[in-house]
């Protein structure tokens, strides 16, 4: 049976859910695009000694919660695919709450001993909790990097650290080894963080973060230092639907080292994660690495485009 | 870590002293647009709001 069949599976067996059929079919319809964060507490126990079995119910409670998420996420920023479109926001507030229930009551649920199960439950609710904060400061839009990097510390980190730890605890990893991919999980999630920012800048047309006057991290840049283009990029930032606006305001993030500083902090974060992860015994390191390796790929490749290999990078 | 003021006045200084990481970084100051996109179309597979499903669920 194929993983998600094996998680929805496991969804659909919980108390209340069969009979809530409209929660079940939205579940199927995202476990139908195989999204690969459900994967990842998967890859913690097996990173461990443990197996994929062994791991099920902390996937179930990360696809919970994953869903939660991204159903309060897009009714804050208002994003125009939505759920709460489809079935409003009292519905769509409603569902994200009986999520995050079925994501503690996935652990409650577990084969996991008495002593794991708690603390698999201050993991997961620390995390909601965490996030919920993390959501909350992000919607006032960071004005300073002090404050941005306060939101994706809050909002973009806790979500992949859990993800991490509850695998480990269920491959009955020892505490500092849990503790190690919790961290390891955060890295991982800032990074993503960082690409996801540097993704809606570069957008073309105009990505919702310039035409709601967000900032994300190569924004925030070109507004905040001083560089030769950065009355001109205000301008731009503030007027970005003018023909041409966007292109011009896109290269002055390249001009001024926006991506450069963007590149600097995913190495910087993937050093520290390859630093950690050497000195963390793991009975399946590679499944770690692979995580890792993968979120920094593009880095090297751009990299490789300029004639700089990546040996040339690590350990800088 | 460097803030991001320290960080632009390290990339855009001119010691005599040469430090490749940081030479390496200012090139990508000297990149193409496309050059860019590129890499970011690519980085697309990893947003989290987007996985899987995409943000519309």
């Amino acid at each position: 049976m194929d993983v998600y069949e094996q998680i929805t599976n496991s969804f659909l067996g919980m108390p209340y859910l069969d009979a809530w059929s409209e929660l079940a079919v939205l579940f199927k319809r995202i476990a139908s695009g195989k999204p690969s964060h459900w994967m990842l507490p998967i890859l913690a126990c097996e990173a461990v000694g443990g197996t994929l079995d062994q791991a099920i119910p902390a996937a179930v409670a990360i696809a919970c919660s994953h869903i939660s998420i991204i159903i309060v996420d897009d009714m804050l920023d208002s994003d125009p695919r939505g759920e709460y479109l489809r079935i409003g926001n009292g519905r769509a507030a409603n569902f994200a709450i009986a999520l995050q229930a079925a994501s503690m009551d996935a652990l409650i649920g577990s084969k996991a001993s008495p002593s794991v199960r708690l603390e698999l439950l201050y993991s997961l609710n620390k995390m909601m909790l965490t996030t919920a904060h993390g959501q909350d400061l992000d919607i006032q839009n960071p004005a300073d990097e002090t404050s941005y990097w306060q939101v994706v510390e809050n909002k973009s980190a806790p979500f992949f650290g859990c993800a991490l730890h509850l695998g480990a605890l269920f491959g009955k990893a020892p505490g500092d080894i849990a503790k190690n991919l919790k961290r390891l999980g955060q890295l991982y999630g800032e990074m993503i963080q960082i690409h996801d920012d540097l993704n809606d800048t570069m957008a073309m047309p105009a990505n919702s973060d310039w035409l709601q006057g967000r900032r994300p991290l190569p924004i925030l840049f070109a507004l905040s230092v001083d560089h030769p283009g950065r009355t001109r990029f205000m301008e731009l930032y503030q007027n970005i639907s003018a023909e041409n606006a966007l292109q011009e305001a896109q290269e002055i993030l390249i001009r001024c080292g926006a991506m450069s500083y963007c590149v600097d902090q995913l190495l910087r974060r993937h050093q520290t994660a390859q630093d950690i992860l050497n000195k963390t015994l793991l009975p399946n390191k590679e499944r770690v690495d692979s995580l890792m390796q993968a979120v920094v790929a593009p880095v090297w490749k751009l990299f490789e485009t300029l004639g700089i290999a990546r040996s040339a990078l690590v350990g800088s | 870590m460097l803030s991001m003021q320290d960080f632009r006045k390290w990339l855009t200084s001119t010691t005599t002293h040469p430090n490749d990481y940081r030479d390496h970084l200012a090139r990508l100051t000297r990149v193409s647009r496309g050059q860019i996109l590129n890499i970011t179309s690519e980085l697309a597979w990893y947003i989290w709001y987007a996985d899987g499903a995409a943000s519309s669920l």
